[in-house]
């Protein structure tokens, strides 16, 4: 999924270019399209970094504490970003509900159509966040 | 302070030490900010969504995909070949030709870890096998990464330019000349080292096998022409740019070095958006973190207190300069920049420091910060290499650090090395 928005991306940004400088006439549509493709890739693809651990952080002081106290800090560093998603969600529905019947400037399209990136983001954070939960609880990852 | 602004600042550090990625610490502590001063929760989402739309910013996932594109299609291994026949003949050539290959393969990559990747998987055995200490091999490798992030194209830059309003492109160019002076420091340091050890100079490579190893690479050389050529003569903006840097690099990998097959494709592109993610969602939560340091008068603050240290100038900017070599050994580039932003641009103003010139003091200061520990994405790229501990590299990183230091000092004092060259092409 993550992929294909991120093809589509390309392609569209790469259409814009061959429109404006080989056929010489610009088009307005790439440059939203590709936007509202861009705010889809960037929080669909970081709800998946939680599950896959990918997000940058401070290891250095967390290393030193003993394994143990370590298993019960990933579980709380854990909650706290399933806990994070559920804020988004609950901010992003509303944000849905409140620009819903306005129209991005020149497509025209809803904008539930991206402003609903946010709260679908929330969800998959606290799907995935209680599946690293799991994989913690197993031994399989650290945090 | 209220203690909204002690969640954001005592609360927000200490979400980070204790292991917390940095973009939920960035989105906790912004929560947790709201709640207690009553801000409708709806502005969370809002600024997140708002902070992934600037047309700029796509190019950030145009030069990734470029990067990881031409490494893997063989364009970076061509550019090495280049660097060895040109330098390998000098005392300390081989150490030189990390560096000079580094500084070929900054002009394709706005990446710092990905330029430590690629030439230390090349550059770290060969060193090794012709008697330089892995140590060594692998601190160089390090070292030359944020060069990635100095030389145009770079990523930092790009960032740098949307959030303080400047043009990117005048961005770019303020960076050669500190990238080059620092990358030829670097070859200073190999030739001192080369010569303590002893190590015997490799043959010269005749004309005719400099002329062959370029017209082999001739793609690879073409590839900044193209890109960067486009952005300074004007032709395109840096997101088409980096877009026509990704056909190129498809083209050049699939059909004429065919070091790429049509398989490896959506793989790239996969690990590509993941680097794109981390960073981007970093900008997205930071966007909303910023408007509440602004809305608690965070900066402003902080400014007042740096100017009451002392009356002059000089001594301000030293402590910046420490300042922010310090924050940035701790902290991830982009999130320091952004958090930092209205801060440092108030403080430049007030200090009568162009916006051009403090653009690259920034960001080359957070540079260096890439391969500081304890958080260096360089710095975990060479050890994951070379099977070095971080703290074994970083201390034979210590000649590098220092001509970075040096290097600083001459962005910070001496407004034409950033300002000359942009001026000189822009006008």
């Amino acid at each position: 999924m993550v992929v294909l928005l991120a093809v589509a991306l390309i392609l569209c940004l790469l259409i814009a270019i061959f429109f404006r400088y080989v056929v010489g006439q610009a088009l307005s549509w790439p440059e939203e399209l590709s936007m509202l493709l861009f705010a889809w890739l960037v929080l669909l693809a970081s709800s998946l970094g939680v599950r896959e651990g990918f997000h940058v952080r401070l290891t250095v002081i967390f290393n030193r504490f003993p394994p143990l106290l370590r298993k019960e800090m990933s579980y709380s560093i854990i909650s706290l970003i399933i806990a994070f998603g559920a804020v988004l969600f609950w901010s992003g529905q509303d944000l849905v509900v409140r620009t819903s019947g306005n129209l991005s400037a020149t497509l025209g399209y809803p904008l539930e159509i991206i402003n609903s990136s946010a709260p679908v983001c929330g969800v998959l954070i606290v799907i995935h966040g209680l599946y690293r939960l799991l994989a913690i609880a197993k031994g399989e990852v650290e945090l | 302070m209220s203690p909204a602004a002690w969640v954001l600042t005592i609360g927000f550090l200490l979400l980070l030490a204790l292991g917390v990625p940095i973009v939920f610490a960035i989105g906790i502590s912004s929560v947790v900010a709201m709640w207690l001063l009553g801000i409708d929760v709806v502005m969370l989402a809002q600024r997140m969504v708002a902070g992934t739309q600037s047309f700029a910013l796509l190019a950030i996932p145009g030069f990734i995909l470029a990067g990881d594109l031409m490494t893997a299609g063989g364009l970076s291994s061509h550019l090495i070949n280049v660097a060895d026949r040109l330098v390998r003949h000098v005392r300390g050539g081989l150490g030189m030709v990390s560096v000079l290959s580094s500084m070929f393969f900054a002009c394709l990559s706005g990446s710092a870890p990905a330029t430590t990747a690629t030439v230390g998987s090349i550059m770290i055995p060969e060193m090794e096998k012709r008697g330089y200490s892995r140590r060594f091999a692998t601190s160089l490798a390090t070292s030359v990464g944020p060069l990635g992030q100095i030389i145009p194209p770079s990523i930092p830059f790009i960032v740098w330019g949307v959030i303080a309003e400047q043009s990117i492109t005048r961005l770019f160019l303020s960076g050669v000349i500190p990238g080059v002076v620092d990358g030829l420091a670097y070859m200073v340091v190999c030739y001192f080292v080369a010569k303590r050890l002893g190590i015997p100079k490799e043959r010269r490579a005749s004309i005719k096998e400099v002329i062959k190893a370029a017209y082999e690479a001739k793609w690879a050389l073409l590839a900044p022409v193209i890109i960067l050529g486009g952005i300074y003569g004007g032709v395109f903006t840096p997101t088409e740019a980096s877009m026509i840097a990704v056909a190129y690099a498809l083209i050049i990998g699939l059909f004429v070095y065919k070091g790429l097959k049509p398989s490896e494709v959506l793989p790239i592109v996969w690990r590509s958006m993941r680097t794109t993610a981390v960073v981007m969602f970093i900008i997205a939560a930071a966007s909303a973190f910023c408007w509440l340091l602004a809305y608690e008068r965070v900066p402003a603050r902080l400014v007042g207190l740096m100017l009451s240290i002392s009356e002059s100038k000089v001594v301000i900017l030293l402590l910046l300069n420490l300042m922010l070599l310090l924050i940035g050994a701790v902290m991830d580039n982009i999130a320091a920049m952004i958090i930092l932003s209205s801060l440092l641009i108030d403080l430049g103003a007030r200090l009568g420091i162009d916006p051009i010139q403090l653009g690259p003091i920034v960001v080359i200061n957070f540079a260096v910060g890439m391969e500081t520990p304890p958080l260096g994405y360089s710095l975990f790229v060479g050890s994951a290499i070379s099977g070095l501990s971080i703290e074994e590299i970083a201390r034979g990183m210590l000649p590098f650090f220092l001509v970075d230091v040096g290097m600083l000092m001459l962005v910070t004092f001496v407004p034409p090395a950033t300002l000359w060259l942009p001026k000189l092409v822009l006008g």
